[in-house]
């Protein structure tokens, strides 16, 4: 993700330019919303989790600091919403048919979408806590340091969520008949 | 047995975050430690089966969504700064008689002019001038047409549901007697509807709940209520009602409004 790029449209829509926070919302609503997906496994929720984001970021722009990197703070804003809306309703829930499969290959698809199911299943069944490193390391592709500042943890504890729910998911997948 | 630091070097390894040093060291300790090697190669299995989950596309309308839930825009800095400077400069006014009275004639015919509009407006339909917090100005008039409509009857509660449409608006009308507290939940999608204003004509307690997607509140007794909702699109509208007891839902049914031609 481009620091300087971002800086510069968070400098235009502070300047009143409107297309400036469409660009920010076109290139970020993506990761945000699949990120919010897979916390929630509800794709309209995803969506109104997404959209809620995205205005509290225009709201708080003036407080953003170009120091940091645009993604990381809109991220813990993102973060924010999802542990507010998780705390709305139960903690756990189990898979629904909201959950969008995007493969065409009718016979490919029946085996990947069972593993991926099984997967989508795995990763539900972990605490918000536990799923979101999960999420931010191995889809988002954040550094510790990353995943610290956006959960408010310190980079030790990052570390040792992140490793206990690898374990945890691994023997979830097991249990399940996963090969790992 | 796998020590502390073995596993911190295998997950390190897994995140790509070992230094070339480090990446030796735990070549050496799997080359000896079996158990070691086995919980790294589980551990890349998973790391590669968690790759496998692809990304899902967002709604088309998402960013339109987005953008329409953005207040207008912000006072720019350079405008504040304009502001601030022109609270100290002084105005010089100029009395000239010849625009003193274009300005009273433009006045006096833009009067009578809105008095004549006003007065020839027939308006028919719905008043919804005295629904609390409505967007619609008081003296615009809806012409809403009957939509939909269900009666309500169950051991614990009686009354009606009606739907009526505008070009505009769905207006939901509720009669509705209950003989202990009920929760009542409209679902909606809100690509197609959003929720405008609401009603409740006697003053009790209702717990109202409003976001993006429901309206909820609650009865006991007697009742009447308005619900305005903002038509967004041409769509067919499909209101998800539900009436529940202590959680335990007493009647569900779907509802479609067809659009009102523009």
């Amino acid at each position: 993700m481009n620091k300087h790029n971002d800086s510069e449209l968070v400098k235009q829509c502070l300047d009143g330019d409107m297309k400036a926070f469409e660009e920010i919302v076109k290139k970020y609503q993506k990761p945000v919303f699949n990120t919010a997906l897979r916390m929630t496994n509800n794709r309209k929720d995803a969506e109104d989790i997404t959209q809620s984001a995205f205005l509290k970021v225009y709201e708080n722009l003036e407080s953003f600091n170009p120091d940091y990197k645009f993604f990381s703070w809109l991220y813990k804003i993102s973060y924010n919403e999802i542990l507010s809306f998780l705390k709305r309703r139960r903690p756990f829930e189990e898979l629904n048919n909201n959950t969008i499969s995007e493969d065409n290959n009718p016979v490919e698809k029946s085996e990947k979408n069972d593993e991926a199911a099984e997967i989508k299943k795995a990763i539900m069944k972990l605490k918000p806590d536990a799923r979101t490193v999960i999420l931010l390391r191995h889809y988002q592709n954040m550094s510790y340091k990353e995943i610290g500042m956006i959960l408010d943890i310190p980079e030790k504890t990052v570390k040792s969520r992140l490793y206990s729910s690898r374990q945890y998911l691994k023997e979830i997948l097991i249990d399940k008949g996963q090969n790992i | 047995m796998i020590s502390e630091k073995q596993m911190e070097l295998i997950n390190r390894e897994i995140d790509g975050v070992n230094s070339a040093a480090e990446s030796e060291e735990l070549k050496k300790i799997m080359a000896e430690n079996p158990e070691a090697k086995a919980y790294y190669d589980s551990l890349e299995e998973l790391s590669n089966k968690l790759g496998t989950l692809e990304d899902v596309e967002p709604s088309p309308h998402l960013t339109k969504h987005i953008m329409n839930s953005i207040p207008a825009p912000k006072t720019s800095r350079a405008e504040k700064k304009g502001f601030f400077k022109s609270l100290f400069s002084v105005p010089q006014y100029v009395f000239k008689p010849q625009y003193a009275s274009v300005f009273a004639g433009g006045l006096v015919f833009g009067l009578v002019l809105f008095f004549v509009i006003t007065s020839t407006i027939n308006p028919t339909g719905i008043d919804l001038g005295d629904i609390a917090g409505t967007l619609i100005s008081r003296d615009k008039k809806q012409d809403f047409e009957n939509a939909n409509s269900f009666k309500i009857h169950t051991s614990e509660a009686y009354g009606r549901v009606d739907f009526k449409q505008s070009k505009e608006l769905v207006l939901v009308e509720i009669n509705l007697r209950t003989n202990k507290e009920l929760e009542l939940l409209f679902e909606f999608d809100s690509f197609d509807i959003s929720f405008n204003s609401f009603k409740q004509f006697q003053k009790k307690n209702n717990g109202l709940a409003i976001n993006s997607r429901y309206v909820k509140f609650t009865n006991n007794g007697d009742n009447k209520y308005l619900f305005l909702f903002n038509s967004l699109t041409q769509n067919e509208k499909t209101f998800n009602f539900k009436m529940m007891s202590q959680g335990r839902t007493v009647m569900e049914k779907s509802i479609s409004v067809k659009s009102q031609a523009k």
